[in-house]
């Protein structure tokens, strides 16, 4: 007679020691699996954003002071978001929220980048986190001024 | 309670059809009779033989089953399928040797004779044991039948070159230790001319 289809009541719902230990190991494993594949995954994409080359974003005139432009890089993947703060202070973060990707905003009155999903705020100078569920700040990039044009560049972590 | 067993004669049954009437009462399954009052050989005698399931030891319905939904407890008794497993197949209807277990289309499921588990288990006999006034369905002390039958009570049956063992038994003349049901002695005799 088949295990897997037992004539007896008893035998139906009966879960062996051998089946629970396989069960647990195997849930375990793809657990594993899921954080190492979900954490190499974003590594692959650090690497690949740090060989990606500067791009430009716009011309220092074309955004005003406390505008900012929406911008994507390194791919077409990837939003971002360019603030000007000041007359010569450009800073540029990734849009995504550190909680769940949900696209921040510029609020210039107050000087804060807003997730409308869960009211994540983050601070618009550095791109700390100052209130809501994120538990990290928002990506950073560089920012260089090169012939009265913004260019941004992936902040690698060396 | 467990001492009590299930006792089939059909050589006493007068075709009054209370056991039908009784099973149909039951509430788990409420106006549906799941045992089968059967002529033995309607053109010929009125004699009928109630047909309830006789609970293998072995179940071929069960074992036949794809959905794996007709499961036999601890105390040998096989139940209906499992409404949340029955694909409503067939195959049981088509696998069990005493033409036990009925397709309902109605509600696309297998029914059959459970015994009355839900009253055999706390000590009371099943609904048409109780008001068979012929006491071809009996439901007792093996002693008792003993005491009180002539036949005798036998629960394997010969289906070719394979025997069934169960847990309701058939009562038969004294000296038969099985019952053999060999299909060509159940064929019509033909005269060849």
């Amino acid at each position: 007679m088949s295990r897997e289809f037992p004539v007896r009541a008893d035998e139906d719902t009966y879960v062996t020691r051998r089946e629970f230990t396989k069960f647990l190991g195997l849930t375990s494993l793809a657990f594993f699996l899921g954080t190492a594949l979900a954490a190499g995954r974003r590594l692959w994409k650090k690497i690949a954003a740090n060989q990606t080359e500067a791009a430009r974003v716009a011309a220092v005139n074309e955004i005003p002071v406390g505008g900012y432009a929406l911008f994507r890089y390194p791919t077409g993947d990837d939003p971002c978001i360019l603030l000007r703060l000041a007359e010569a202070r450009f800073v540029a973060y990734s849009q995504e929220c550190a909680h769940l990707s949900c696209p921040v905003m510029f609020n210039a009155a107050t000087r804060q980048l807003e997730c409308p999903c869960h009211k994540g705020l983050f601070s618009a100078e550095d791109g700390r986190v100052i209130a809501g569920p994120p538990k990290r700040g928002l990506d950073a990039l560089r920012v260089s001024i090169r012939r009265d044009e913004v260019w941004v560049k992936h902040e690698s972590e060396s | 309670m467990n001492d009590l067993e299930f006792f089939i004669d059909p050589s006493r049954c007068i075709g009054c059809e209370a056991c039908v009437q009784a099973c149909m009462e039951c509430d788990t399954h409420r106006g549906r009779s799941m045992i089968h009052l059967e002529f033995v050989d309607r053109a010929a005698t009125t004699q009928t033989g109630p047909v309830v399931c006789m609970h293998c030891e072995d179940p071929a319905c069960a074992q036949v089953c794809p959905a794996d939904a007709i499961k036999q407890t601890e105390d040998g008794i096989v139940h209906s399928s499992m409404k949340s497993r029955c694909i409503g197949c067939s195959n049981c209807v088509l696998a069990c040797p005493f033409g036990v277990p009925r397709y309902v289309a109605t509600i696309d499921q297998m029914m059959k004779c459970d015994m009355c588990f839900d009253r055999t288990s706390i000590g009371k006999r099943p609904m048409c044991a109780t008001v068979c006034p012929s006491q071809a369905l009996f439901f007792g002390a093996a002693e008792d039948v003993r005491r009180m039958r002539r036949e005798q009570p036998v629960e394997q049956f010969q289906f070719g070159a394979q025997m069934v063992r169960t847990k309701v038994h058939i009562m038969v003349a004294p000296g038969m230790d099985h019952l053999d049901f060999d299909i060509a002695d159940h064929m019509p005799e033909l005269e060849y001319v």
